[in-house]
């Protein structure tokens, strides 16, 4: 600016306004000069071709001319104002503003003005248009938003962190996560902030990786963020290097899923898969106990009883020695009935874990009786035992071959009780239709087994029942085929279904 | 009233022989009579509702379940109270029955003591039940005999109108409702206005 | 705001769940919303009580172990305030002589823990539409 002013100082007059007016003419910006009152007293050619005027329509027009409406009725007080108190709104400042055609159209503009020195206060105003500028702001914005919605409407987290780990961006699903607003986020310390004490030095070791060795791969980390409640959500993030247009690492972009429900759900379906695998053994076990309760808890109670009378009636001493003599007899024949029952579920356990070994069926399902007697009650359903005199032994583990068999009871038991509209029978047998085998027959009077399901019945999961799981008849059948004998079934001609499996016979050592 | 506290019988129903004859003994120790049921069906075939005393009943039988004898004893309106016991930490039963009226429900094995507070509370309030009843019946048999303008008197009167407004009301002299009134008073055998009221809010009490 | 809420109809009136345990008031929740009821959770009895003024509970669900008293004194101290709201009380333990006395003190029903879904929400509904 100074040389310029320097090369015009040392021209002549002439020479200078040439140089100057040369220069007008060639400024692509509208140039325009006006005095105190507005009126436009030089503009160059610029000026008209922008504004849509021929050339020297302008000249001695006022200002006002080339701006719309609410400028155009003010500006004389503009300068009005300036010229009284000498503040400058404009002046030397320069603005964005808005300038109108000759045909009324708009369009936006920088304006810059100062002013001219001399005597009489003249301003001389510079006018760019900035159409095209603004114009492509307009789109950068445009362009800016939708990005920005494409990030807010991410089903991921996004989070992007500077290079020294401060927020610079997250899109709304990380401010639902973490449970915060947006501004409580931005520019703060990402993990000294939102990641658990515990984890902070491996993550950090994560983001210092990524920003010293630009790593991009697409390997998933798990981690845990902090939530404004103090709680916990754990994330799977995907961290990539943030790179500006020269390739300088500036920052890191990650992508994180909320991964807790879905977690939740693993853990839940692996204990869910822990408890099928233990049912067969908690089932048998579990009803023993309650069986076992039950036939314990009726002798016990007529044994307190008994006694309890018998104190209170020695206190009153009103007794009959006769009914003393005969409540002590019952309480001794209760305390046997409860040995008992504890007897038989003493050799039932006891046989647990031994191996195969011969036999009798019949004693085998007789030691079951407490546990198939106490389903029966409930659903008061008659209970049949045909059991012969004589049976040939078979070879088997007992306790396997005693599950299937409460199994198929209760099973007998469970379709009896679904359809509670007759007294119903449950009819166990025990028969040696030859020499070579024994079969075991469990028989309910219920509707029998559904045509659909017949084929598939021995198959894990399939279930008639309304909250069954299809496992007890899958692992009968194993059990059975294992003693190399077969489990089968078929509908009974008047009502419900007969099962039945055959076990071979313990061949008999040959006598010497 | 209907019956004197001798007559009061402690019904037993238990499948379990042992179970029944030690309660019935424990009843007979503290001189109270018993009588036990092996069965819901063998107690319903001799139950009489005019028998005052208490109902100990277990809730697992074959057959009638204790709750399905709880049902039948219901539809009946038996005055009955029943004291459920059971061998099982039931809870769900334990609910159901409570909800439909059962007194209490007790879990085997108790103690004597516990058994024996149920049973004289189940007692008093089949005493108390029975008194109200038939005071009740008592009352509902004086009011049969009154006649329809009796009664129509009697339940102005136990609203509290003056003799005034009820001969206004019926259109008849004041004359003539003292001697409605006066005829009320001595067929219903009450020696007050607040005896009568008293008659008249236990004749509409819920059974 | 009180007295509007007082005089809603019983479609909007909340079923309140008093229980110490986070997942249970959670499941419940759940539960409850997915069927249509509006719930409030309490995390004890006297925050259930501090907030009483301002609630129209048509029904409430009880944990049988709150913070410094159990659910059944908990319902004994509503009584004694004068309140009755239809209450389910809720146990992790199964025991026959609390749920006698819950019944016994005006507990509309006992429920052990686990619950049946389909079995808490007809209760839930059949108090519900009672009011």
């Amino acid at each position: 600016m100074n040389d310029t002013r320097n090369v015009l100082a040392g021209m002549s007059p002439a020479d200078a306004e040439k140089h100057l007016a040369a220069l007008l003419a060639a400024a692509v910006n509208a140039i325009v000069i006006i005095d105190g009152k507005g009126i436009i007293e030089f503009c160059n050619p610029a000026t008209e071709k922008l504004f849509g005027y021929g050339e020297g329509d302008l000249n001695g027009k006022s200002i006002n001319l080339l701006m719309p409406a609410p400028d155009r009725d003010a500006h004389d007080r503009y300068i009005q104002h300036y010229l009284d108190t000498g503040e400058a709104r404009i002046i030397g400042i320069g603005r964005e503003s808005v300038a109108q055609r000759k045909d009324g159209s708009l369009f936006p503009i920088d304006l810059s003005v100062g002013r001219v020195i001399g005597d009489e206060p003249r301003f001389v105003g510079i006018i760019r248009d900035i159409s095209a500028q603004k114009k492509a702001e307009a789109a950068l914005i445009q362009e800016r938003d939708r990005s920005r919605s494409y990030l807010e409407v991410a089903g991921v987290m996004l989070l992007v962190l500077d290079k020294g780990g401060f927020i610079d961006l997250i899109n709304r699903r990380g401010c639902e996560i973490l449970d915060r607003q947006e501004e409580d986020l931005l520019g703060k310390p990402w993990i000294d902030g939102f990641i658990p004490e515990n984890q902070r030095s491996e993550v950090r070791k994560v983001f210092k990786h990524v920003i010293e060795h630009g790593f991009e791969g697409y390997e998933t980390v798990e981690g845990l963020v902090l939530t404004h409640t103090g709680g916990t959500r754990l994330i799977a993030w995907q961290n990539r290097a943030l790179r500006d247009k020269n390739g300088e690492i500036i920052g890191t972009l990650s992508s994180g899923t909320d991964i807790t429900d879905q977690r939740n759900a693993d853990i839940e379906a692996e204990e869910t898969r822990q408890r099928l695998a233990q049912v067969s053994r908690v089932t048998l076990l579990g009803e023993m106990a309650a069986g076992l309760a039950h036939e314990i808890n009726q002798p016990l109670t007529a044994i307190s009883t008994f006694a309890q009378g018998c104190e209170r009636m020695l206190e009153a001493s009103n007794s009959k020695k006769s009914d003393l003599r005969n409540a002590l007899k019952q309480i001794s024949v209760q305390a046997q009935r409860a040995a008992k029952v504890i007897n038989r579920m003493r050799n039932f356990v006891r046989h647990k874990d031994s191996e195969r070994h011969e036999v009798d069926l019949k004693e085998l399902i007789h030691d079951l009786h407490v546990l198939v007697e106490m389903d029966a009650r409930r659903h008061n359903i008659n209970l049949v035992y045909e059991l012969p005199a004589e049976l040939p032994l078979v070879m088997a583990d007992p306790v396997q071959i005693q599950q299937v068999v409460l199994n198929l009871v209760r099973n007998a038991v469970d379709a009896c009780g679904e359809c509670e509209d007759r007294q119903h029978t449950i009819i166990i047998r025990c028969l040696s239709p030859n020499p070579e085998t024994v079969r075991v027959e469990v028989s309910d009077s219920a509707t029998g087994v559904p045509e659909d399901m017949a084929d598939n019945l021995f198959t894990q999961f399939v279930t008639s029942k309304k909250d069954g799981i299809g496992l007890g008849l899958s692992i009968s059948h194993t059990i059975i085929g294992a003693h190399g004998g077969t489990l089968s079934f078929r509908n009974n001609d008047d009502a419900g279904a007969l099962f039945f499996f055959d076990l071979p016979t313990a061949i008999e050592e040959p006598e010497c | 009233m209907l019956m004197g506290d001798n007559n009061r019988i402690v019904f037993i129903v238990d499948d379990d022989d042992a179970v029944r004859d030690s309660l019935s003994f424990l009843m007979k120790s503290i001189g109270i009579e018993s009588r036990s049921f092996a069965s819901a069906t063998e107690f319903l075939e001799f139950y009489d509702d005019n028998i005052a005393g208490c109902l100990v009943l277990d809730i697992r039988m074959p057959g009638m379940s204790g709750l399905e004898l709880q049902d039948r004893l219901n539809e009946i309106n038996a005055i009955l109270p029943i004291i459920f016991i059971t061998g099982h930490g039931d809870v769900p039963m334990a609910v159901e029955a409570l909800k439909k009226g059962a007194l209490d429900f007790i879990q085997k094995p108790f103690r004597d003591q516990d058994l024996i507070d149920r049973i004289n509370h189940a007692l008093d309030q089949d005493h108390d039940s029975r008194n109200i009843l038939s005071e009740k019946r008592e009352i509902l048999d004086h009011m049969d005999q009154l006649t329809n303008r009796e009664k129509e008197v009697m339940e102005l009167v136990v609203q509290g109108n003056p003799n005034k407004i009820i001969a206004a009301d019926l259109d008849v002299s004041q004359r003539t409702v003292e001697i409605h009134r006066a005829r009320v008073m001595e067929k219903m055998r009450a020696r007050s206005l607040a005896q009568l009221v008293r008659m008249s809010i236990t004749a509409n009490s819920d059974p | 705001m009180i007295s509007k809420s007082r005089t809603t109809t019983p479609a909007n009136r909340l079923v309140c769940i008093i229980n110490a345990d986070p997942n249970i008031r959670k499941k419940l929740g759940v539960l409850l919303k997915r069927s249509k009821h509006q719930t409030k959770s309490f995390a004890s009895g006297s925050k259930f009580l501090d907030k009483l003024e301002a609630l129209s509970p048509g029904c409430l669900i009880v944990g049988q172990d709150l913070p410094g008293q159990t659910g059944l004194e908990f319902m004994s101290e509503l009584e004694q305030r004068g309140y009755s709201f239809p209450t389910i009380l809720l146990s992790r333990k199964s025991n026959v002589s609390i749920a006698v006395r819950a019944i016994r003190q005006g507990a509309a029903d006992f429920v052990e823990i686990p619950w049946v879904d389909r079995k808490l929400l007809n209760t839930v509904d059949k108090l519900m539409r009672k009011q």
